[in-house]
């Protein structure tokens, strides 16, 4: 051969070596299709042959391997373009035997070819890259056999998907337990299955189509809790959540959350899936437990409290009897001074009475729900000034009633709450004058609402105003008047009334505060929900 | 206030401070059998104790408070009195029923002298006082239980 002198030296000599020293016009000159490719398959040449065969002209530089504008193996399966096709033949017994392939021109004619592969060498023996050689072997003018066991394939592909695809919808929409939906980028809704409508009440009609953020409680909307599930999911692949949803009706349900991005083979987002269990029973439970141990908590520390109150006030009436006995016993032949003492004792004793009583209605109010009823204000206040009317008598009280609401709540409670306020109210009148006390509901104020805690916006609430024009106290001393055994006057009282009167408020959701000055009376302010 | 007057460096005296009338009855009484010399004088409350305590200039030998009072509680007290100058060095004493640790605890690290839980008896305490004014390296925590036997 002329060229075998341009081989570097110490290659060997095979037919299927090509030298980058070919001249490329005789190339273009040859009748069979041809085109070469650096190493990394960008094709960097082809001739007229190539062109008329693929119907098209291939981007040089930038279509890789193959320059055809669709491709298939010989069974009909599609090669993605830009796939590399087979390796090079490099003439020894192992080499890859050529390639049969489908090509398909734009105009949608198919040929069947067969592809060699050889290697393309510099002067130094250094690989360039591959020259490709297409051999059409096609029998007929456009490839009418090749095309029709194509479409057959391509028919066979379609309805296997179809049935495959048939069998998971199926599967999909008899799920009962489970939503499980499928939306897209922007979360509209693009299936619905049994479970779907199971869990959020919709029916497929209604809701494909529509955003999944109707299934979001409007303060998680405006937080834009949905869209950061969907970024999420599109970020690490998937996004769970629990949180309460609503369902078509606006009940709510407490639900799992499982966002799946789907990918296409270019791995571009084109949707998600999502997967929601309800779970509204397991969180009831789950929340009636937590509740239950802080009501246990709660216990705990009025026992507490107990103990405290056993080990200090119930202690001193008890240790006054005792000691005054033995002062007794050791002036026993004093008339007078024995008198002194046994009265001392009375008195001690009846102040335990007093506390043993106290304590127990204190322990005993309890916030059970079912003790809740419709309570018209004014009879229970009417009954309570039925209990006081020989002291309200006696101590010739003025009284100024209006008109209180009625409301949901325990009246027996309502009746010690007004019962304890009112002795209070009369216990600590001024001597001077006669007591004057005013009984009236009002609006409560803006002020109100932010001095008292339990207040909510959602509710409607009254304000009982209790109002005196007796003793009254320093207003730093008001928090302490609500506190168990807190006394401000050590003479009257067993310190439990107010203590008893903010625990009744506080389990009808309502809570109380008092103002006063000293010598202006006090004002009680009783804040109940209007419910 | 004519003995706060007449007493004013008088170690053999006594400032309690007590809001139950009984219980200050007792304790007179009680200080009169176990020192006949002693002056006490008192305070209703902690309010008015610290009231005489900053307005006066006596310094009592011991300090007895009650902790469960109205207004100002003993322990609101016993802090006023520890920050008041002339009042250093003399014994507090926290004057109480309540035998809670808790509030044991709390009357050590305010710096009380002594915790002393009143006894149910009155010879009881006529023997804790006595005791108190005589014998040094008495125990913190005192009661009529632990200290009756000697």
């Amino acid at each position: 051969m002329s060229t075998s002198q341009n081989i570097p030296k110490g290659l060997p000599l095979f037919q299927n070596y090509v030298y980058s020293g070919f001249d490329k016009s005789v190339m273009e000159k040859l009748p069979m299709a041809l085109y070469t490719c650096d190493t990394d398959g960008a094709i960097t040449f082809y001739n007229p042959a190539a062109v008329k065969l693929w119907g098209r002209k291939p981007i040089v530089g930038a279509e890789k391997w193959n320059g055809a504008f669709k491709t298939y193996s010989v069974s009909g399966e599609p090669i993605e373009r830009g796939q590399k096709l087979g390796d090079a033949d490099t003439g020894s017994p192992k080499a890859p035997a050529p390639l049969e392939l489908i090509i398909e021109r734009p105009d949608g004619c198919v040929s069947l070819v067969m592809l060699q592969i050889l290697n393309l060498y510099d002067a130094e023996g250094i690989i360039l890259g591959t020259v490709n050689v297409l051999v059409d072997t096609t029998d007929d003018s456009c490839g009418n056999a090749v095309q029709e066991m194509l479409q057959k394939k391509a028919e066979e592909n379609r309805k296997a998907f179809v049935t495959s695809e048939e069998r998971y919808h199926k599967m999909i929409d008899e799920v009962q337990d489970y939503a499980i939906l499928l939306i897209d980028r922007n979360g509209t809704i693009l299936n619905w299955n049994r479970g779907a409508e199971t869990i959020k009440g919709y029916r497929e009609s209604e809701i494909v189509g529509k955003n999944f953020r109707i299934f979001y409680l409007e303060t998680d909307r405006k937080e834009g809790l949905p869209d950061r599930l969907l970024e999420d999911a599109s970020v690490n692949g998937r996004a769970g959540h629990e949180g309460w949803r609503v369902r078509k009706d606006g009940s709510t349900f407490w639900g799992s959350v499982v966002i799946t991005a789907l990918h296409d083979s270019n791995n571009d987002i084109i949707g998600f899936s999502k997967v929601t269990r309800d779970l509204t029973e397991r969180k009831l439970a789950e929340d009636r437990l937590t509740s239950n141990a802080k009501a246990i908590e709660f216990r705990n520390k009025q026992l507490e409290e107990y103990a405290y109150v056993a080990s200090h006030d119930l202690q001193e009436p008890l240790r006054k009897i005792q000691v005054f006995s033995e002062m007794l016993l050791d002036s026993i032949d004093d008339k007078d001074e024995v008198l002194r003492y046994i009265n001392k004792i009375a008195a001690s004793a009846d102040r335990m009475t007093n506390l043993i009583k106290d304590v127990l209605k204190y322990s005993q109010v309890s916030n059970t729900e079912e003790l809740f009823e419709v309570t018209h204000l004014n009879l229970v206040l009417q009954n309570v000034l039925d209990d006081f009317d020989l002291l309200i008598d006696q101590r010739k009280v003025k009284l100024h009633i209006g008109e209180l609401p009625i409301l949901m709540g325990v009246p027996i409670q309502l009746h010690q709450l007004f019962s304890n306020l009112l002795s209070n109210a009369i216990k600590f009148s001024n001597a001077v004058t006669a007591p004057e006390i005013s009984i009236t509901a009002h609006e409560p104020t803006a002020e109100d609402m932010e001095g008292c805690s339990p207040l909510s916006n959602g509710v409607p609430y009254t304000k009982i105003v209790f109002k005196d024009n007796g003793q009254g106290f320093e207003q730093e001393y008001a928090d302490q008047v609500f506190k168990m055994f807190k006394r401000l006057d050590a003479t009257q009282g067993t310190g439990i009334g107010l203590a008893l009167c903010k625990k009744i408020a506080e389990g009808h959701k309502g809570c109380i505060s008092v103002k006063s000055n000293p010598g202006d009376g006090a004002e009680f302010s009783i804040f109940l929900p209007l419910i | 206030m004519s003995i706060l007057n007449k007493h004013i460096m008088g170690s053999r005296s006594c400032f309690l401070v007590e809001d139950d009338e009984d219980d200050r009855e007792i304790f007179t009484l009680a200080l009169k059998k176990a020192e006949a010399d002693f002056v006490c004088s008192t305070a209703k409350n902690g309010k008015e104790a610290i009231e005489k305590a900053l307005s006066g200039d006596f310094v009592p030998g011991y300090i007895f408070v009650d902790l469960n009072m109205p207004l100002v509680s003993g322990r609101d007290c016993i802090r006023a009195f520890k920050k008041i100058e002339r009042f250093k060095g003399v014994p507090i004493i926290a004057y109480t029923t309540s035998s809670f640790s808790k509030d044991i605890r709390e009357m050590r690290d305010l710096g009380a002298t002594h915790y002393l839980v009143k006894p149910t008896s009155f010879s009881a305490l006529v023997h804790i006082l006595t005791e108190l004014f005589h014998e040094e390296n008495l125990p913190f925590f005192l009661t009529s239980g632990v200290n009756a036997g000697h």
